[in-house]
């Protein structure tokens, strides 16, 4: 139990949950923006995956934020396809989010046939770049606590310091700026932003580009930093636990933020157990996250329910 | 008491017919293929070529078949979804194929269900094997390999080569197929070192090279120095963290030190060998043998060190990284594996 505790205190604990996190949050970040509008993105999945690969082929030919960025646009390009699908062409959002993912499987297998010659599992031949971890080793000179803030502050990836940057930006956006009123209230009654004037279809439009470009960032930062290349399917699920985090982190960026980190931190729990108790079956393990996200939900709910009977009377 | 109308009476005698050309058509053409008359082969391919293990190692087996022996083959890759698994070795079996060939558990149910239906044609199942004694399979050719014996040697030479006393496994999932690499390797590493200790970890993944890193990094920093990955895309991913903290690392499947070593040679730097799991050499075994008329179809063919279906690769990393006493050690241990003098540990028996 000690061992349990020495490693969960640790410096390099810390930097796993971080880093198993970043890609969560920022395509909870995404899944939020867009449920808030009213437009649930099931897609990530599919987004994420689209971006990993971009991410990893550009970067082989071009500087490593170039990589970021086209991973970025090619996530906002699919989030204007299902906007146009879906508010242009009255498509079904849930259908046409699931049409991108099983597109996202195959045609990434297929682009990566052409990257690599013939390749079809993986990029092992493509030389790709990773994104930098930012090196803050200067922290320290400051006195006292200066090596506990190197080894917990240096060494995360750039992406990860954006995504804590848009959880504040994404906040200060919804709750302070008109635009983000005009963006919940969508949501919750477009008619009524219709009555003032606000094109509804216009808004819901520009946070669909927004997910899928957030959604790009986290495709990035899994294939350029989690692990530097891609490989098939290598967004394994994340995308659809991105959504279950926006419901668990009750629809508000900071709730996004714990909700990924929650995740985070009970993956890294589940690879850093095994070694250190050999006697718990590996099954139960790897039951934790969900356990926990059960657990979360229901009292989350319990809360709700409580919240809810207070305004009743 | 049951009455036949003409029509029914007419498709009973077809048939009848038809079974008993079936029934006569092996025996007029078992003994001779040539070139102008080839052994008709169908690799049906769950997933697509381009793996870089399974399904490659299958296909160049079949390439040299084609090559060397009167066969034709044709190669169907039915891509990943499962749904169009089953329909594709149906057609491949309806297309009046000699022998139809498929891979791993995900396809031995349907062929199960396909060889009693057609006793014409010949299936191969490789890495797994039906319940012979429960299905009527006697066209079909199980083929396993004895992994296990191979990972023997590979732990024992991880055992030799760590400094700190401590291996890593990391599992995709807990399949005999799978597990049995780490049955071998564990035992051989305790042969080597009976103080050594292992980590071992089961990712629930193939497909999560981000996980794997994870794990592997875990595994490294409790101290391992030597991390065997057996979980396909999840362990290039522990393969990317052995490489960033210049430990060693043990391939699994195919030679993966000589497939890194094109474009990324400090990772085929840290590969010191691999597992590997000749697909293709036991197919082209178990293809000679069906033309010969030596292949026993209707059981399970379990291919190990002495067929060279299964072993390590002894490649220029393993030259480098493996000094010459032990090169030498791990060739005598081999050397009584394969006379039975050592019988590792195995799930396939």
């Amino acid at each position: 139990m000690i061992e349990l505790l020495a490693t969960v205190f640790s410096a390099a604990f810390f930097l796993t949950v971080i880093r198993t996190s970043t890609p969560l949050l920022l395509a909870t970040l995404g899944g939020l923006i867009a449920d808030l509008s009213g437009a649930l993105n099931v897609a990530l999945e599919g987004i994420m995956l689209v971006s990993c690969l971009t991410a990893v082929v550009v970067s082989v030919y071009a500087p490593w934020y170039v990589a970021v960025i086209a991973a970025l646009l090619a996530g906002a390009f699919l989030g204007s396809v299902m906007a146009f699908f879906h508010l242009r062409l009255k498509a079904d959002i849930v259908l046409v989010g699931f049409a991108i993912n099983i597109f996202a499987s195959g045609a990434t297998v297929f682009a990566l046939t052409l990257a690599t010659g013939g390749d079809k599992g993986s990029s092992t031949n493509l030389i790709s770049k990773p994104v930098p971890a930012l090196d803050l080793s200067f922290l320290g000179m400051v006195p006292g606590v200066g090596g506990l803030l190197v080894r917990t502050l240096s060494g995360h990836s750039v992406l990860s310091w954006l995504a804590g940057l848009l959880v504040f930006v994404l906040w200060y956006f919804l709750y302070r700026t008109s635009w983000g009123l005009q963006l919940r209230s969508v949501g919750e009654h477009p008619s009524a932003l219709e009555a003032a004037g606000v094109s509804a279809n216009a808004l819901r439009g520009w946070s669909l580009v927004a997910s899928g470009a957030l959604a790009g960032l986290a495709g990035a930062q899994l294939s350029m930093f989690n692990y530097v290349g891609f490989t098939r399917d290598m967004t394994a699920g994340r995308g659809f636990i991105a959504l279950g985090a926006v419901l668990l982190g009750a629809r508000h960026p900071v709730g996004a933020l714990l909700a990924a980190l929650l995740f985070g931190m009970f993956d890294a729990l589940s690879v850093v157990m095994p070694g250190l108790f050999n006697w718990i079956p590996a099954e139960l393990i790897r039951m934790i996250p969900f356990v926990v996200t059960i657990v979360a939900l229901i009292l989350f709910s319990y809360r709700m329910k409580l919240t809810s009977t207070t305004f009743d009377h | 008491m049951p009455r036949f109308s003409v029509g029914q009476t007419f498709v009973a005698l077809f048939l009848a017919a038809n079974l008993w050309a079936s029934a006569a058509l092996p025996v007029a053409q078992a003994a001779d293929y040539s070139k102008e008359h080839p052994l008709k082969v169908a690799l049906v391919v769950h997933g697509f070529l381009g793996d870089k293990s399974f399904m490659d190692s299958a296909a160049a087996g079949l390439e040299k078949a084609k090559a060397e022996l009167p066969v034709d083959v044709k190669i169907i890759e039915a891509g990943n979804d499962p749904s169009r698994w089953q329909p594709a070795l149906a057609d491949a079996t309806d297309a009046g194929y000699d022998v139809v060939i498929a891979g791993t558990f995900d396809m031995t149910g349907f062929i199960v269900d396909l060889a009693p239906q057609n006793p014409e044609t010949k299936f191969i199942i490789f890495d797994d094997a039906p319940d012979f004694s429960k299905c009527s399979c006697s066209n079909v050719l199980a083929i396993e390999y004895q992994t296990s014996s191979a990972a023997y040697l590979a732990g024992y030479a991880a055992a030799e080569l760590s400094k700190t006393g401590t291996l890593g496994t990391i599992s995709g999932m807990e399949f005999p197929t799978v597990t049995n690499f780490k049955v071998g390797f564990d035992e051989g590493a305790k042969a080597a070192r009976p103080d050594i200790k292992i980590l071992s970890q089961v990712a629930g993944t193939f497909d999560d090279p981000a996980k794997g890193k994870e794990i592997a990094r875990a595994q490294l920093d409790q101290g391992a120095d030597v991390i065997f990955p057996i979980a396909g895309a999840t362990g290039i991913g522990a393969l990317q963290a052995v490489r960033d903290a210049h430990k060693l690392a043990v391939g699994v499947d195919s030679d993966q030190a000589t497939i890194f070593a094109a474009t990324d040679q400090a990772q085929a730097n840290v590969i010191f060998t691999s597992v590997e799991k000749r697909i293709g050499r036991s197919l082209y075994i178990a293809l000679k043998d069906t033309i010969e008329g030596q292949a026993k179809y209707g059981t399970r063919l379990l291919l190990g060190l002495p067929e060279g279906a299964v072993g390590i690769s002894r490649n220029a990393y393993y030259e480098k990284l493996v000094p010459a006493g032990l090169r030498a050690e791990i060739d005598a241990v081999e050397q009584k594996i394969s006379k039975g003098e050592i019988v590792p540990e195995t799930l396939l028996k």
